[in-house]
């Protein structure tokens, strides 16, 4: 990666010049985003219609009739029902016809719209300033990475075990809030393979700009193995997963687990670990901050 | 009334003032969202000083709200008929409306926050059946009509600048009360467009997409309107006039990104990015602040006596143009690059040149803002070639630019009676608009009151007590604000309000009428010279 530095601003105008600067939505990797992207830029042209008319015609009026100028002048000019048509008629034309293209598009691209049979399951949960994959077919878990097979219907299911964040990965899908207690969805395809970068979009606390995730598509056979590597990994299981809760970036979790480079990637030893972060905040009794990860006075003890 | 509002909305800055001092302000976003603003997980008084700050005031604004509406129902001149109001009247009629009901929610929000946090409740705790969600949807309630509540005013300004300075009627005078109406009410049906991202279906999602996008009918109305009453008039590109010309453009811009905002598929990729930063930046700079800026400079003369200079003013106009264009614009394209909102730092390098241009912008609103203050210098140091004491220096068309300027206290002399929206044009085309009345009567004043003041001290000191939990003194204080409306109602009439004779009335006003009828008349052509001293000569006839 390029390291920017303040120094060198003019470098980075012609930069700006070259296809670098497209990233997330404007390099989308799969039907969603691209779809997005389509619906984006045809709202914006269909707006241009009203736009464009005062673009323009406002420099013309200042010019043509500025005082100096001594044009034609009705100081009593107040109504024109043609014009009183026209200005109410297009813009409301305008407000159907953009009417119609978003309840279409709201539609097709409802998050809880599943995108195909067999869509594979991944968990996220949201801690604080990490995101926590749990593959529970694979059995797998991975810490702010997260690897999808190629041309296979992905469901996000999404929750939190601290407070709310909103889960996205741009050149995939729109984001999502994750909420503690709360499980919400994001249906999504990759129909290549690549690299893309991912975060979390609600602000929560200091070290909200490090939780990234760094997405990964590969193809079938690359991401079976990937999945399989897991077998011989650090495992995650209730206690790890309490000591993981505690507020602290990816670069501690490397340190938990003892992985200095490459992804984060776990063995999942507790498969409804989901289901269990879920489920404790509807116990019908309070959950004290020594038991809320991501708080100041959190305990890991608490949790397990 | 107007007072304590004022008082209240003081005590509420005072308070965001000193917890740069003592303690940290917000440390939540400006939304202040639970539960990471919970006593969880924010044990500190960052989130208990936005609290107060708020709700305190929050009071004054719905009392200044509820002032404004019971002044324009009630007040009003004889032949002022609601249909013959000025329409920034109208503007900030539908505004103080929109308070009265847009206010309540977000003291609502915050008080339930404030019992999470000091009395351990659980309305948007995690546990025990909290739910954040509800204090997205109450704060929102306030927060969508909010920024029409912010916007509607700068549009009653833009609609008495774009006709004085083109000296014409203004254009479609019932489609922009209309359309203004429209915007209050629709307006709070538009508040879960902030949140579409939340996980609800997606024909929620469509009914509120769809009532948010219809605002942008009423709205491009009102743009059209105003380029309308520029058409076929003598435009003077005055300090005003130059504000307006980068209102036209930029917030046609900001009018277009809302919406593409408005479709919750496209909102699901830009919500909290900068993108979204970069919208409202740009419908609220160039609308309201503009409008603001506009209004200062069109407005200053009748307060002050003396006009503003026009060099600086319209240099510190295009700085303002200028300096926003750079700042903001590039904030699309990091939003459509997928940069959230407040993020501290970043390694991403497809940022860097667009934020090295936002920052460069920075540094030129800065430049502006330094001008504006430079524009004041000036104006004050000239004042003497710059006074407009007879009162009309833009010969303008609405009754404010009757009376003299400074405006006496007492404002006009004699009551005037309405007889068109121009009123003051129709008069002047009349020959009628100096005449002076028959007979003068005592008027009956306010007299000076501490009673705002009282109020805004002790609001302020209730405010720091309970954001640090000194309860002695917050009680104390608090006591003292019913305490000091009392004492006030039982005092004689005679301590409330002041009479001025008739003759002192008389004097003055018939000292400025002498003052015009000496006073030479001058054109639009010497509008920025010294010669202009408040008295205007009929602009040319119809061609």
């Amino acid at each position: 990666m390029i390291r920017w530095k303040s120094g060198l601003p003019f470098l980075c105008v012609c930069m700006a010049g070259s296809a670098s600067w497209a990233r997330g939505i404007l390099s989308p990797l799969g039907p969603v985003a691209e779809a997005q992207r389509a619906h984006l830029i045809t709202v914006t042209a269909v707006t241009m219609v009203a736009v464009l008319p005062v673009l323009i015609g406002v420099p013309l009026i200042l010019w043509r009739y500025r005082r100096v100028k001594k044009g034609v002048y009705r100081p009593d000019f107040e109504y024109s029902r043609g014009l009183e048509l026209a200005m109410w008629g297009v813009p409301f034309v305008l407000f159907v016809l953009l009417s119609i293209l978003l309840w279409r598009s709201t539609i097709a691209l409802d998050p809880y719209r599943p995108l195909g049979p067999d869509p594979l399951e991944v968990q996220v949960v949201g801690l604080d300033w990490k995101w926590v994959f749990l593959y529970p077919e694979q059995g797998v878990a991975t810490v702010g990475t997260l690897v999808l097979p190629e041309d296979r219907p992905v469901t996000l299911k999404l929750t939190t075990d601290t407070v709310m964040q909103s889960f996205m990965v741009p050149a995939l899908s729109g984001q999502i809030y994750a909420m503690p207690g709360m499980v919400t969805t994001q249906n999504l395809i990759a129909d290549r393979t690549g690299v893309a970068e991912g975060r979390n979009m609600q602000f929560n606390g200091p070290d909200f700009a490090q939780q990234t995730v760094r997405t990964e598509v590969l193809t079938e056979g690359d991401w079976t193995d990937w999945m399989e590597a897991a077998a011989s990994a650090p495992v995650l299981d209730v206690t790890s997963y309490a000591e993981l809760a505690r507020a602290g970036t990816i670069e501690d979790a490397r340190l938990q687990f003892g992985i200095a480079e490459g992804p984060i990637r776990l063995r999942l030893g507790a498969p409804d670990l989901f289901s269990t972060i879920v489920d404790r905040y509807h116990r019908g009794q309070p959950v004290p901050a020594s038991a809320q990860p991501g708080a100041p006075g959190y305990q890991p003890e608490a949790l397990r | 009334m107007n007072q304590v509002s004022l008082g209240l909305t003081t005590a509420g800055a005072a308070l965001m003032m000193i917890s740069l001092v003592i303690g940290e302000f917000a440390t939540g976003g400006w939304t202040n969202y639970p539960p990471y603003t919970g006593a969880v997980f924010s044990p500190g008084v960052g989130p208990d000083y936005w609290i107060w700050s708020v709700v305190i005031a929050g009071i004054g604004s719905l009392m200044s709200g509820i002032n404004f509406c019971v002044t324009i129902y009630k007040c009003r001149a004889p032949g002022m008929t609601l249909m013959r109001m000025p329409l920034f009247v109208w503007t900030t009629l539908c505004s103080a409306i929109m308070l009265v009901y847009a206010m309540p929610p977000i003291t609502v929000s915050s008080l339930m926050l404030a019992l999470d946090r000091v009395l351990g409740f659980h309305f948007f705790t995690n546990d025990l059946g909290g739910n954040m969600m509800n204090y997205a949807n109450i704060f929102w309630m306030f927060g969508h009509p909010e920024v029409y509540i912010l916007v509607l005013p700068a549009y009653g300004i833009w609609s008495e600048i774009a006709s004085t300075f083109s000296s014409k009627r203004l254009y479609g005078y019932s489609s922009l009360v209309l359309a203004t109406m429209a915007i209050a009410v629709i307006a709070f049906t538009v508040w879960l467009h902030h949140f579409f991202t939340m996980g609800q279906s997606a024909s929620v999602n469509i009914a509120f997409g769809i009532a948010t996008m219809v605002i942008a009918v009423p709205t491009g109305v009102k743009v059209y309107d105003w380029m309308a009453t520029l058409w076929r008039g003598r435009i003077r590109m005055t300090v005003p006039m130059v504000y307006m010309t980068g209102f036209f453009i930029l917030f046609t811009v900001g009018g277009l990104t809302g919406v593409i905002l408005a479709n919750p598929s496209v909102d699901y990729q830009v919500h909290n990015s900068v993108f979204l930063v970069a919208h409202f930046h740009n419908v609220l700079i160039p609308g309201v602040l503009y409008g603001v800026l506009a209004g200062i400079h069109y407005w200053f003369p009748k307060v002050f006596g003396f006009r503003l200079d026009e060099r600086t003013g319209r240099l510190t106009a295009w700085l303002w143009v200028i300096g926003f264009s750079l700042t903001f614009l590039p904030l699309y394209v990091l939003g459509l690059q997928g940069m959230p909102r407040r993020l501290p730092s970043f390694t991403e390098a497809a940022y860097g040149p667009w934020v090295t241009i936002a920052g460069f912008g920075a540094l030129v609103i800065l430049l502006a803002l330094t001008m504006l203050f430079v524009t004041l210098w000036v104006s004050i140091r000239q004042r003497g070639q710059l006074s407009v004491p007879l009162g009309d220096p833009w010969d303008g068309r609405t009754l404010e630019w009757s009376i003299p300027s400074p405006a006496p206290a007492w404002n006009f002399a004699t009551i005037p009676v309405v007889r068109d929206r121009d009123d003051f044009v129709a008069r002047k085309g009349a020959g009628q608009a100096y005449e002076a009345p028959a007979r003068y009567e005592d008027i009956e004043m306010p007299r000076p009151t501490y009673l705002g003041l009282t109020l805004c001290l002790a609001m302020t000191v209730m405010g720091f007590a309970i954001v640090w939990h000194i309860w002695w003194l917050a009680l104390v204080s608090f006591v003292i604000v019913p305490a000091s409306l009392i004492y006030r109602a039982f005092l004689p009439e005679s301590e409330v309000e002041a009479v001025v004779p008739a003759a002192v009335v008389a004097a003055e006003d018939r000292a400025w009428r002498k003052a015009i009828a000496e006073a030479r008349g001058v054109t639009r052509d010497e509008e920025d010279s010294p010669a202009n001293c408040g008295l205007a000569a009929p602009e040319g006839e119809p061609a």
